[in-house]
């Protein structure tokens, strides 16, 4: 998996392509807990280039949710493919996910 | 017609990447629908990566994989000699919890078991198998 880094006002968005399993693991995982850390709050997955996801992938997303909710904070998920959106559903994860469209449309729900 | 691919290996972290290609090159020749390969492709990982990291320590357990496809199913055989264990018994995650109580543990075997159509488990001779079948779209 690739992934790219932008900040589009008070917003981090953080675009993943390829495959996310269990080979990128630790590097996301560091990842999103240093952007947590240096204090992000509000943040975009970008899943528009992701094209698989496995259950270690969906742990960190996970971890990333909890961490941003009990900070108050707010994750929104978009562009993500029909396979993907599956996965969601048959982990029930998609109750907790908030996912729009496009990267407009959540920053938009952001308040950007 | 029928595509094969048969892949042996030890529970090393590599294995996984190489059974996900193996299957890539099974599923170009027998050209199977984008949403069918994402299926078994997510199965294959889910359970080659429980065998690397749970079946026992790495480098010790003996695993073959084996994947048949043909125009209307994808049949899949995990063979491993690893400490015994049967995803087919395995406590379903509770999927409508808050968010706060829900734990991360069993999601790679609920995922397999809701995608598979059949599955059946047995252990034999200090080996586990397991054989998955799942229907493949027409293409």
């Amino acid at each position: 998996m690739e992934f790219r880094e932008l900040r589009v006002g008070s917003v981090n968005i953080l675009e993943l392509k390829g495959r996310l399993d269990i080979y990128d693991f630790d590097t996301l995982e560091a990842k999103v807990s240093a952007l947590v850390e240096t204090g992000t709050r509000k943040m975009i997955l970008d899943f528009k280039d992701l094209t698989f996801i496995s259950s270690a992938g969906l742990r960190i997303i996970i971890m990333l949710l909890k961490k941003l909710d009990n900070l108050g904070g707010e994750l929104v998920f978009c562009g993500v493919h029909e396979d993907i959106s599956k996965v969601f559903g048959i982990t029930g994860y998609s109750n907790y996910f908030k996912i729009e469209k496009d990267r407009n449309a959540a920053l938009k729900y952001l308040g950007e | 017609m029928s595509h094969r691919a048969s892949l042996t290996f030890k529970n090393t972290k590599s294995a996984v990447s190489k059974i996900q290609r193996e299957f890539e090159l099974l599923s170009e020749k027998g050209n199977l629908h984008q949403s069918d390969r994402f299926d078994v492709a997510l199965i294959l990982e889910e359970l080659t990566t429980n065998i690397v990291f749970y079946a026992g320590e790495e480098g010790t357990v003996a695993a073959t994989v084996t994947i048949v496809a043909d125009e209307k199913q994808c049949q899949i055989i995990i063979v491993d000699d690893g400490i015994p264990f049967d995803p087919t018994s395995y406590p379903a995650p509770a999927t409508d919890v808050d968010l706060e109580e829900r734990t991360t543990g069993g999601l790679g075997i609920h995922i397999v078991r809701t995608l598979a159509d059949a599955i059946s488990y047995r252990r034999e001779a200090g080996r586990n198998i397991l054989r998955l079948e799942k229907s493949l779209r027409d293409n």
